[in-house]
């Protein structure tokens, strides 16, 4: 339960918390560690050790006390902008800025970390919640180191507080400045090229193709910009089709609409041109499926399917396109031409693989088992993977009898994997509710912690919670990171086996050990909750 | 075809089913009837009145008939339904008995309006909230340590005796020995003005009044968990210790209050616990919103239960304050003041170890605490050390503080 808590938690500081990079913000150039003294070195190497084993506390002290021996030094300013970045993963960041960036730029205003220290005024500000301040603080970088990479990245910083301020305008001007008009060189290429595939998605939005089209193509090569076009995370096309094409209002839709023509227009237009050059032939395939596909975001599945006939009569028969075809008949409720579409692969076995798939996918387990058996009776080498599929075709069908038996089979024909087939026939037991059989069959496997959490739980199926909890107790002492959940399932053992007392006292314990943990969380509801006890113990700092 | 015949009888009985019906609607929903308050409060009215006139009519006609059988000449008469009453006059009896009846009605009327918005218990809203009067700072003063210098003991020797003793060594030359550090440490609600904010006299706030008082109130939702911990011996321990610390005035119980009608209040503090969701509808959003923006009022929220409020919490609050959550620095006023905290106390952590804020210009809005921070605030303090919730108490009282010292600036700054 806690855990999609701290996993929410942690998007949002993920978000915000600044990582410990490795690149220009906390690095030293080569050249100015060479003129740094023996000893200089050697405090500086003990500190960046520490930095490296995100040893935040000790590394901050390390480099305090590099700037109290070797002031003057070359790796001062260098050292002081370190200190800061560890008081921020500190969560000190008022000290950072005060005591730490802000001494860079008042002590060392012409070192090479100055810039760097005014960019991170501005980031950490933003990062704690303080907009205007850290706006004043990116306008200052801005104003004092134009040229430098420090500007772009305090541009694209700029960008994502326009975004939540909702500024088009400022957001747009931004993204444009860093697309075209910086110059691209060293660090400052990263934020530039993020800027372009912003601006580009930025554009797809407003419906004009060629525009975001142009912002893209600063980005990469020509022959590449199918696939960064197609990327979720580049050009992110078929996203913005399939949202302007899905929105309500019909300006929106035409919008999309006109997108999806432009665009399927252009990649059709590349696939012909590129095609004339056996060397670009596998980009001009990818540009006419990508076609397909945004046809296929767009919602016009008769236009989708239009590009694979075309392909199919330019090209010739060919695999990779049955299979969008079929895929294309799958998505539209033909599931027989589908299949009448697989069983033209050149790659019969593959062709009759993904028959056997759509068997599955429409739960007639046997058809599919009995396809993969056959598989595997065509091709000894193969035959593993087809029985395995076959295996497992006969578990989702409720038939774990004959799954074993596969196994089985399979233990004696492919004995290098023989500890894995174990753990399957263990796994099918385990599922199929087999409790007694699939303890015997876990005592196998070597697959710690997981067969024992499993035998755990067949011994409570089985109404033997003293077997379960003996085996959560060798989890506590093998496995250190499932200690807090093999405790809190001690408890519900002891619950289960109506020892409501050592079961309470179970989970006073989970919550005074592990008061930081998802399990702890559950322990202290369950005795708030279920046994009205407020006195829970626990209490922790972070 | 049926037909309904108007009785005195049942016009009667009709306006008073009626007036039992508004008055118990206005006490269990008075702040839900907005503009249906003043309709039906008006009809009610037009009503009495009309079955008062219609009553001081009959009688007074019914002693002017009796008089005229009797055929005496009453001696001085008192009775306000009787038209020879002596405060009555001899001419426009009748308008001045009229008066005299909607005067004494419309007071009476009155007083039953009153009584209908009065409330009992904890609920808040019948009171202002108003910041205690006084001064103070939250500075930290700097620890003294006073030299305790040990003077040896001096003998007066007989020139004459038999013993020698070596001549003592001049007074400056004297070996200081410390015996002890006077452990003269700040502590919070120490100092000439106390602790708070402004000129005024004792602790308190610069812009409070003499009945002000800090309050704590809490937040009344859907959940099941909102009140948990409420009252004496939860949340009024920490009012207590609040009031103990910093030597303020504080209110003598906590309290709570609906979202309809935080909008309007001017309190500084507003609790939001939960266990499992913040069932909280669009008005209530927009009243909450309100409540920060325009009363500049702050939110703290406390996970008492896992993942479901967490959520839902985070969620509302970045929908209302309309910026995203971050993580509040270490070293934040918030954190600092009047308690220096290093590290964040929970009982348990329902939704990680970090506190979430939420900032608009510059001052937090929201603080949200994912473990469980008013349990111990409990008598039993869940059973936790005194190490942890002691430190539970301190980041209490941080939080309270900060809430009453911005609203004291902001104040403040009104005036100005």
């Amino acid at each position: 339960m806690a855990h999609v808590a701290k996993t929410v938690t942690a998007c949002i500081l993920g978000f915000i918390a600044i990582p410990a990079w490795a690149g220009p913000l906390d690095e030293m150039a080569i050249e100015r560690w060479a003129k740094l003294r023996e000893a200089e070195r050697f405090q500086l190497n003990a500190a960046e050790r520490l930095y490296r084993e995100h040893q935040w506390k000790p590394a901050a002290d390390e480099y305090e006390k590099f700037l109290k021996l070797y002031e003057k030094s070359e790796g001062a300013a260098y050292s002081q902008l370190k200190w800061s970045h560890c008081q921020v993963q500190l969560r000190k960041q008022n000290a950072a800025i005060k005591d730490g960036y802000q001494s860079v730029l008042d002590y060392f205003p012409d070192s090479p970390e100055a810039p760097v220290a005014a960019l991170f005024v501005g980031r950490t500000s933003r990062d704690m919640g303080d907009i205007a301040p850290a706006k004043k603080a990116y306008a200052k970088v801005l104003s004092s180191y134009p040229k430098h990479f420090t500007a772009a990245m305090a541009r694209l910083d700029l960008v994502d507080i326009a975004v939540k301020e909702n500024d088009l305008q400022a957001r747009t001007n931004l993204l444009r400045e860093l697309t075209y008009d910086v110059e691209r060189k060293g660090p400052t290429v990263e934020p530039c090229v993020t800027a372009a595939r912003q601006f580009a998605r930025l554009t797809f939005h407003t419906g004009q193709f060629e525009e975001g089209l142009k912002a893209l193509a600063t980005t990469c090569t020509e022959i590449d910009l199918p696939v960064h076009l197609m990327h979720p995370t580049l050009g992110g096309l078929p996203q913005v089709v399939s949202e302007l094409t899905g929105a309500m209002d019909e300006p929106t839709k035409k919008l999309g609409e006109k997108l999806t023509d432009a665009s399927a227009g252009w990649l059709k237009v590349q696939a012909t041109n590129w095609l004339k050059d056996p060397k670009t032939k596998p980009q001009a395939l990818g540009a006419w499926y990508a076609a397909a596909e945004v046809r296929r975001q767009a919602r016009q599945p008769d236009k989708q399917k239009v590009v694979y006939d075309e392909m199919l009569a330019a090209l010739g028969a060919d695999d990779q396109t049955f299979g969008y075809l079929a895929q294309w008949y799958k998505d539209n409720k033909q599931r027989e031409l589908a299949r009448t579409t697989y069983a033209k692969y050149k790659d019969v076995a593959a062709g009759q693989g993904q028959i056997a798939h759509s068997y599955e996918e429409e739960v007639k387990y046997d058809l599919a088992a009995e396809i993969y058996r056959k598989l595997a009776i065509a091709d000894a080498k193969t035959a593993p993977k087809w029985l395995s599929a076959a295996a497992m075709a006969y578990r989702r069908g409720s038939k774990p009898d004959l799954a074993i038996a596969v196994y089985r089979e399979l233990l004696t024909s492919d004995a290098t994997q023989a500890a894995e087939y174990h753990f399957q026939i263990a796994e099918t037991l385990y599922h199929a509710s087999r409790w007694k059989e699939c303890i015997q069959a876990y005592r196998g496997t070597d697959r710690f912690p997981h067969n024992y959490q499993h035998m755990a739980t067949s011994f409570r199926r089985l109404k033997q919670p003293d077997e379960a909890i003996t085996l959560y107790r060798q989890i506590i002492a093998a496995s250190a990171p499932h200690a807090s959940w093999a405790l809190l399932q001690i408890g519900h053992a002891q619950e289960e086996a109506g020892k409501k007392e050592d079961a309470i006292k179970t989970f006073k314990m989970v919550c005074d050990k592990f008061p930081k943990t998802t399990e702890g969380s559950q322990a202290h509801s369950i005795l708030n909750e279920k046994y009205k006890i407020p006195v829970t113990l626990g209490g922790a700092k972070d | 075809m049926f037909r309904v015949r108007i009785t005195k009888r049942r016009a009667l009985i009709a306006t008073l089913l009626f007036a039992l019906l508004w008055c118990s609607l206005v006490v269990i929903w008075g702040n839900y009837l907005g503009m249906f308050a003043p309709i039906g409060w008006g009809v009610l009215y037009i009503l009495g009145l009309a079955w008062v006139v219609y009553a001081v009519e009959q009688t007074a006609r019914a002693i002017e008939a009796r008089r005229r059988m009797e055929k005496d000449k009453p001696g001085l008469v008192w009775n306000p339904f009787d038209l020879a009453a002596c405060y009555y006059f001899r001419h426009a009896q009748r308008l001045l008995q009229s008066l005299l009846v909607l005067g004494a009605y419309s007071i009476l009327f009155c007083v039953l309006y009153i009584l209908a918005y009065l409330t009992w218990g904890n609920r808040a809203g019948a009171h202002d909230y108003d910041l205690p009067s006084g001064g103070g700072s939250d500075a930290m003063q700097a620890s003294s340590v006073k030299v305790q210098k040990v003077i040896r003991k001096k003998f007066v020797i007989n020139p004459y005796s038999s013993i020698v003793f070596a001549a003592p060594p001049p007074i400056d030359q004297i070996d200081v020995k410390l015996t002890d550090e006077s452990a003269n440490r700040y502590s919070v609600g120490q100092g000439a003005g106390a602790t708070g904010e402004g000129d005024g006299d004792g602790a308190g706030f610069g812009s409070g009044t003499g009945k002000g008082k800090i309050y704590f109130v809490r937040l009344k939702h859907g959940d099941r968990g909102w009140d948990k911990n409420f009252g004496i011996g939860g949340d009024r321990n920490m009012l207590a210790e609040y009031g103990a610390r910093t030597k303020q005035k504080i209110a003598e119980e906590t309290e709570y209050i609906e979202a309809a009608v935080v909008a309007k209040k001017r309190l500084p503090l507003l609790y939001i616990s939960g266990s499992s969701s913040l069932p909280l509808s669009a008005a209530d959003k927009k009243s909450l919103k309100q409540y920060i923006t325009e009363q500049h009022g702050m939110i703290l929220g406390d996970n008492l239960g896992g993942v479901g409020f967490h959520n839902a919490f985070v969620a509302a609050m970045n929908e209302i304050t309309g910026v995203q959550g971050v993580a509040i620095p270490r070293d934040d006023r918030i954190h600092q003041r009047p308690y220096p905290l290093p590290q964040l106390p929970i009982v348990v952590a329902h939704g990680g170890t970090t506190p979430i804020g939420w900032k608009i210009d510059g001052r937090w809005v929201a603080y949200y605490h994912p473990g469980a921070l008013s349990d111990a605030w409990r008598d039993d303090h869940a059973g936790i050390r005194k190490e942890v919730y002691e430190l539970c108490y301190q980041l209490g009282v941080n939080v309270i503080y900060y809430a009453y010292r911005e609203y004291n600036q902001w104040l403040m700054s009104q005036k100005q």
